[in-house]
């Protein structure tokens, strides 16, 4: 929690540096044609790097990957030094009305990974957007040398219409074991093949008695159920 | 690890499976290990163990817990143990002679540095086992068992004579070394901290059924085994409202066969697992070709590439999942297996294609070079990391040894078919029972994906299929069987089998794509219903021009409309030369 806190602090630092109009009519290149602005700074890394290798996916604005970079950064930390580089290139990772939330970075001899999963505005904290995260990997020295991503933008903060309750209701009349106290995490579903219009709000309910660790996820304003799934791995 | 079942049957051993892995600790009573003298030992050198990667020194870190740094106790001291160098199968049944790391308990008992074991015995006092809202039966007790002997070593330890005894210490011996060990050569080596903590580790897990009720709940009165072993993370106990474990646990069963403990290569699967944890290869999407399985698949194919690398040999589970599963089911990283011929739609199988590959790579440049470049690419990955984003970020890491390096892998990796890989293979003869890895192909339910707008028509499989129709044919009769999928933690995960009603998308010349503004309607030849002829068989026929619009090659998708998970055990097709009397004749434009 005091990564997260210390993340908003950088953020609201980095909305700061890229004002944003009131209305809707102005908005910054980074909202207003994300796939253009990413493309732009990769052009513009490209010519700094020629051998700049980058993938880009079919439902993602920002690129997946960026390789070949060598671009010092600043900072107390490995995760201070992934934000001071996101920072200065905040359309390669267009989060739209999400922020990225600090998760414990991977060190090792020869690199170090700045590493951060996307969160929106929830009903009590910080939601966690679904299957969606970034990092920042750099040498020793703190070189970003490439950039990996699976962000894209959330449009605006959703709006959790279903109470806590009732998901866990719509859950349980599905026929799932719901856990005894178990209560919903707020999250979003991030515009996917299941969701091809917008970030979807949720609840992930944990289920499964004795049999499956798992989760169900609820719509947050239909109440239907999005998909099952579970995080043991074997 | 990875199992498979055939249909039927997994639902059973799947509750027992969890339970015990939610398992709390309570009353734990340290007690020497009762375990049998093994005659089948065989001492061998001492410390460390012979050929494998990072692995000079006699201890696996004895450094690491902050004592005796340096200098290694004398070995005839105190702190010897013997213990499998791979597995029991392997070696033969002979052991090495090893040095653990101290333990940081006063007692000695195995709790260390960067392992906690615990072994789940048939005692009294494990968690109740609950199933809506019902007690069924209760969790092994978890505790240490094994003390130092009177010379202060755990050479006494010894495996039981039988597979099948429940709660031996050898298995913790066999755990507390072996990850230890693991923790060793990815901090000494590479300079990894993820992992530097006392990662709980359970071993002999095992549940216990109320005769009263066993029969309610289709299992066995009495103790049941842990068929597999897992990497559970921390909200994965959270599920079960259990008691936290904050940093998640590794998991290893005990059954009538097979001590998961006691295969090495199982135990760092797991530990990859881990070490991977829950911010990389965690995700579950979908992709213009359909459902995505491929980050599963990649974490469990880099579990395999470590566990590997740590033993110096290919071969993943010869003996934990020989013995349990059969041999069919053994991951042999020497054989090579490419994306998209060698696609089976399950995680496990799949991972062969990324740890064959990473396992040729280690063939070609060596251990220490190729897994630091292996290493140093995965540390980079995000939680849906793509295959051919994987593929980019190895040549990366590799082409930063030298330009050379970098081609050579490049060259190994697309060999295996990591570049642009789509997720398609030809509509060939196919028996899941005669299938290399004897498994159906597997589609998803909407218990699984949800009921979206865009699986409207169905649920995606993870794998399309082409047909090349030859000139001169009319069309061509498409057949399949569908049951019930193989059923395991991958991909989506967690749903149930049983799925039915197949329905197939169909496109000339290119793979069907989906589109993310609508529903799979704007298929460009739209979706067929494939008419069951007799039970379980479906069988339609496809006609018309579409067939020489794709120059003969035409692509299929096929899309689950039932809410269970779907296999498709048998499929084949036959080429018709006429189209009138053709079965379930379809027309496409």
């Amino acid at each position: 929690m005091p990564n997260f806190v210390l993340f908003c602090a950088v953020i609201a630092q980095l909305a700061a540096a890229v004002p944003t109009p009131a209305t809707g009519a102005h908005r910054p290149a980074v909202l207003a044609s994300p796939r253009a602005a990413a493309s732009a700074t990769v052009a513009s890394l490209r010519r700094v790097f020629p051998t700049l290798d980058v993938e880009w996916k079919s439902d993602q604005p920002g690129p997946a990957l960026v390789t070949g970079l060598h671009v010092p950064t600043t900072g107390a930390d490995t995760t201070a030094r992934g934000l001071d580089f996101l920072q200065r290139h905040a359309a390669l990772v267009p989060l739209g009305a999400a922020t990225l939330h600090a998760e414990p970075a991977s060190e090792s001899r020869a690199r170090r990974v700045a590493r951060f999963e996307l969160t929106v505005p929830g009903p009590a904290g910080p939601a966690v957007v679904l299957d969606r995260s970034v990092a920042v990997a750099m040498d020793r020295d703190g070189n970003v040398l490439h950039v990996v991503s699976d962000a894209v933008p959330v449009a605006a903060a959703p709006l959790w219409r279903l109470s806590p309750d009732r998901a866990l209701r719509h859950v349980a009349m599905a026929g799932h074991a719901v856990v005894p106290g178990g209560r919903p995490r707020a999250a979003v579903v991030a515009p996917t093949l299941a969701t091809p219009a917008a970030a979807t709000p949720i609840w992930v309910v944990d289920i499964g008695g004795p049999l499956d660790p798992a989760v169900v996820l609820v719509d947050a304003t239909s109440g239907s159920l999005l998909g099952q799934r579970s995080s043991a791995r074997r | 690890m990875g199992r498979n079942f055939p249909s039927g049957g997994p639902r059973m051993l799947r509750f027992g499976a969890f339970v015990l892995v939610f398992a709390a600790c309570s009353g734990q009573q340290p007690a020497p290990s009762a375990a049998p003298a093994n005659d089948a030992t065989a001492t061998v050198d001492v410390g460390g163990i012979d050929g494998a990667p990072g692995d000079s020194a006699a201890t696996p870190d004895g450094g690491a817990a902050g004592a005796a740094a340096d200098v290694a106790p004398p070995k005839d001291v105190k702190l010897l143990a013997r213990v499998y160098r791979i597995d029991p199968v392997r070696d033969g049944g002979k052991r090495i002679e090893v040095l653990l790391p101290p333990p940081t308990t006063v007692d000695g008992t195995l709790i260390g540095p960067f392992v906690e074991v615990r072994n789940c015995v048939r005692e009294d006092g494990g968690v109740p086992l609950k199933f809506q809202g019902f007690q069924v039966g209760r969790l092994g007790l978890e505790k240490q068992t094994v003390l130092p002997g009177p010379d202060g070593s755990y050479l006494h330890v010894d495996p039981p004579v039988d597979a099948s005894t429940p709660g031996d210490g050898f298995a913790e011996l066999m755990m507390y070394w072996h990850v230890h060990r693991a923790h060793a050569w990815f901090a000494d080596v590479f300079g990894l901290k993820d992992l530097d903590f006392p990662m709980q580790a359970l071993v002999n897990v095992e549940f216990y059924v109320e005769p009263t009720i066993a029969g309610l709940v289709g299992m066995k009165a009495g103790w049941n085994g842990f068929p597999n072993a897992a990497f559970v993370p921390k909200e994965g106990f959270a599920q079960l409202a259990l008691p936290p474990r904050d940093k998640g646990a590794i998991v290893f069963g005990q059954t009538e066969k097979t001590d998961f403990s006691a295969d090495a290569t199982v135990i760092y699967h797991e530990y990859t697992h881990a070490m991977i944890g829950t911010t990389r290869l965690s995700g579950a999407l979908g992709d213009a070709y359909g459902l995505d399985h491929m980050p599963g698949a990649m974490n469990e194919g880099f579990a395999d590439y470590f566990a590997a690398s740590l033993t110096d040999q290919p071969i993943i589970g010869e003996y934990g999942i020989g013995s349990f599963a059969g041999a069919h089911m053994v991951r042999d990283l020497s054989k090579p297996r490419r994306c998209p011929d060698d696609l089976t739609t399950e995680i496990h199988a799949d991972g062969k294609i990324v740890g064959s590959a990473l396992w040729a790579v280690r063939k070609a440049l060596g251990g220490e070079m190729a897994d630091g470049i292996v290493l140093r690419a995965l540390q980079a990955f995000t939680k849906s990391t793509s295959l051919l984003g994987a593929w980019k970020l190895i040549v990366a890491e590799a082409k930063a040894e030298s330009p050379a390096t970098g081609a050579q892998v490049d060259a190994i990796l697309q060999t295996h078919g990591w570049k642009g890989c789509t997720r398609a293979r030809p509509w060939a003869e196919f028996d899941a029972d005669t299938a290399p890895d004897k498994l159906p192909y597997r589609i998803e339910g909407k218990q699984a994906v949800g009921n979206s707008p865009s699986f409207a028509a169905g649920v995606p499989g993870y794998v399309q299929f082409f047909v090349e129709v030859p000139p001169g044919a009319a069309g061509v009769e498409l057949w399949f069987d569908v049951g019930s999928a193989f059923d395991l933690f991958g991909g989506f995960g967690g749903a149930a089998s049983g799925g039915s009603g197949v329905a197939l998308a169909l496109q000339p010349g290119e793979p069907v794509t989906l589109s993310f503004d609508g529903p799979l309607t704007d298929l460009k030849t739209g979706v067929v219903q494939a008419d069951p002829a007799k039970k379980g068989r479906s069988k339609i026929t496809i006609v018309g021009p579409c067939l020489q619009k794709g120059k003969g090659k035409l692509y299929v998708m096929m899309l689950n409309q039932g809410n269970g998970s779907a296999g498709i055990q048998k499929m084949g097709k036959v080429f018709v030369d006429k189209a009138e009397g053709a079965t379930n004749a379809w027309q496409c434009k």
